[in-house]
């Protein structure tokens, strides 16, 4: 059986064509639970996590091609907010159409609100439960890589 | 004018109360019960024997804390929302929103809900669903043991108001107790699990359609809770 909680690099192996994730969130451990249920799930993806709303910002803004087909965003983050990363995706020409996902704590209206308001594809509640994170996750990659036609 | 300023630091006050219940309650406690589920979905084959009841039990306890907080949010948001919208609401679509959304619990329990065509209401959707959503599934959940258990919804329409009645053949309530069940944290037949805010949103909801909620009840065979709206 795996030792998955101190495995410390990416969990994935590099696959062609994997569905390319980029995770903002600032608490590792809810890093950890989102990498962990993509692996329960058998999603092969290549999975890059940014632990703060400046390196999301500055990844995002220096780079000139897509690099990801997929952003997963938290809200609260230590350095700034999820808004910020949200506009910053949205300001990109690159990530323009790039699905964005918010995946947060609140279920504040404000926050769900706001989240459309920047331009996020849909809103997500994190799960209280593992199994209903795996569970999220699975949708995810069945509607948004599966089944969806992108630009 | 000090009305005024009352009124506003208490509105504040809740406000301040919902960041901390979502925030600072709601988080550390999703991260137990993420942390505890996890533990349970990856590592359950190792955990040594006596360990697994142990994890049982934690994951069972925030289960618990994460529905009486949900439920507690609940409750303070209906006053620190947005004033509520009032637009015609259909009570047949929350009927049956409110019994696809304990199909699990009905299935379960095998109870028979009766109910008759509803009027359609001027009201807050959100709010109706919360009244007939708790109301209903309290009839269901305070079952008793010992027969089938019923459930039948009645409503009368006068000239200016709505009647609804919502009738159980359950467990029933002491007559000392039929105002403060409506109190939160209250809680009669502790072995029915329950946050105790059920029916303190149940009133809440009610008073912002400037209507009633009374509970009438004989121990041991059955209650009925009368919720009246002005038309």
């Amino acid at each position: 059986m795996y030792s998955l909680l101190h495995y410390q690099g990416n969990l994935f192996p590099s696959v062609q064509n994997a569905v390319r994730i980029l995770l903002v969130e600032d608490n590792p451990f809810d890093a950890k639970y989102f990498e962990l249920a993509l692996f329960d799930a058998g999603i092969k993806c290549d999975l890059s996590t940014c632990i703060s709303a400046s390196s999301a910002c500055s990844t995002i803004q220096n780079t000139e091609e897509r690099i990801a087909d997929i952003i997963i965003v938290d809200l609260s983050l230590q350095d700034g907010t999820g808004f910020d990363v949200l506009q910053a995706i949205r300001s990109c020409p690159y990530h323009r159409y790039v699905p964005t996902l918010v995946l947060s704590g609140s279920s504040r209206t404000e926050d769900i609100k706001l989240s459309y308001a920047h331009g996020a594809n849909a809103y997500l509640l994190k799960p209280g439960e593992f199994q209903d994170l795996v569970h999220l996750v699975k949708q995810i990659h069945n509607f948004w890589v599966d089944l969806v036609q992108l630009p | 004018m000090q009305d005024v300023h009352q009124f506003k630091g208490a509105h504040d006050e809740l406000k301040h109360m919902e960041y901390a219940v979502s925030h600072d309650f709601m988080e550390p406690l999703r991260g137990i019960s993420t942390s505890l589920t996890a533990m349970e979905a990856v590592y359950w084959d190792e955990l040594p024997g006596d360990v697994k009841p142990l994890l049982d039990q934690a994951i069972a306890s925030s289960r618990c804390m994460t529905r009486m907080l949900q439920d507690l949010l609940t409750y303070i948001r209906l006053d620190t929302q947005d004033r509520r919208i009032f637009k015609e609401v259909d009570l047949n679509v929350i009927m049956s929103d409110v019994l696809q959304s304990l199909r699990l619990l009905i299935e379960e329990t095998g109870v028979t809900i009766t109910y008759p065509t509803l009027p359609v209401v001027k009201g807050d959707w959100r709010m109706l669903y919360q009244t007939f959503s708790n109301l209903v599934a309290n009839a269901i959940k305070f079952r008793h043991p010992d027969r089938d258990p019923l459930v039948d919804i009645s409503f009368q329409t006068t000239d200016s108001e709505y009647i609804l009645q919502i009738k159980d053949n359950g467990l029933g309530i002491p007559n000392t107790r039929l105002e403060s069940i409506f109190d939160p944290f209250s809680r009669i037949h502790k072995q029915v699990k329950g946050s105790g805010i059920g029916l303190s949103i149940v009133k809440r909801c009610v008073e912002q359609h400037s209507g009633t909620v009374v509970a009438n009840s004989v121990i041991n065979e059955g209650s009925v809770f009368t919720v009246t709206l002005p038309r």
